[in-house]
């Protein structure tokens, strides 16, 4: 994946969490199937490498009080609204 | 409907409520088409693009958003609602619980919601290998009870066999024959005589009546 292709999945990520105002997270799977909306489609991998990448950035965090670890799930965070707002 | 973008420097926080308000209804409807939206919408007011039109990207966008937000909000709260009902349900679930609970079931409806065939699949399988455990554990209690039966069966034939040698044992006419000089051929034929002349007779008869 090319660096152009690569800010475009992540601008897919935030928007599908920025789309989500409930208290739950977007799952990885969720994830997947909601980016083809902003016209991107992606393997699980790499999905997962990107979230952890906006993670890092504080663009993104992990929904926490979960219990079983590979109930993953991810919300946006302020800097990461600011970020998509830009774009 | 409409909702205000929750930042500032956004396209959509340049236009007026009515606008936006249009404009949500207009991608939502898919009507006009996104040019013609397009020719309506005032240029960027101000910022870097200030003086541009959005593009076709930009209202590609506020469209995916507007339709996931109604998906995300619509999966939210059938995952509330249901969390009410188990709350209510099983009153001693923890909060670590109840949320991981939310959390699955938010992110199944989200599966759904977007991949109706991905989540039937998932569906179908899960079904199928029900469908399969459940015909396994019929087919074991049938086995089981045909163990059963053949146990029940088993106790039964020796029961009625050990009558058979008690009544036998105390029958005059077969300690008669028993005694006898009669080869053991004769012996037999005689006992069967003996036991069966109810058969015999019905024999001689024409027939069993069966009952009605």
């Amino acid at each position: 994946m090319g660096p152009e292709e690569r800010e475009l999945l992540r601008q897919s990520i935030l928007r599908v969490l920025e789309a989500n105002k409930t208290p739950f997270g977007v799952s990885i799977e969720a994830m997947r199937l909601n980016i083809r909306r902003f016209g991107f489609e992606s393997s699980r991998e790499d999905v997962a490498a990107e979230i952890d990448y906006l993670v890092d950035k504080g663009l993104a965090a992990t929904k926490d009080k979960l219990i079983s670890p590979e109930v993953r799930a991810w919300r946006i965070t302020a800097p990461g609204r600011d970020f998509i707002a830009q774009q | 409907m409409s909702r205000s973008p929750q930042w500032s420097n956004s396209y959509e926080s340049q236009l007026t409520d009515e606008q936006l308000r249009w404009l949500h209804a207009a991608l939502l409807a898919r009507s006009p088409s996104d040019k013609g939206i397009l020719a309506k919408l005032p240029p960027w007011r101000s910022g870097p693009r200030q003086g541009q039109k959005p593009t076709l990207a930009t209202l590609s966008n506020i469209r995916a958003r507007l339709e996931l937000e109604e998906n995300f909000a619509e999966d939210g709260r059938t995952t509330e609602s249901l969390l009410d009902q188990l709350k209510s349900t099983v009153p001693n679930l923890t909060d670590a619980e109840l949320d991981e609970i939310g959390q699955r079931t938010f992110s199944l409806l989200a599966l759904r919601q977007q991949d109706m065939k991905a989540f039937v699949r998932l569906r179908s399988a899960r079904t199928k290998a029900e469908i399969e455990r459940t015909k396994l554990a019929l087919l074991e209690r049938a086995e089981a009870r045909k163990d059963q039966e053949l146990a029940l069966a088993r106790e039964k034939f020796e029961r009625e066999s050990c009558e058979l040698i008690l009544k036998a044992a105390r029958d005059e006419r077969v300690k008669e024959i028993e005694a006898s000089a009669a080869p053991h051929e004769e012996k037999i034929r005689l006992l069967r005589a003996h036991y069966f002349a109810d058969v015999d007779a019905l024999e001689k008869a024409g027939g069993v009546p069966l009952p009605p």
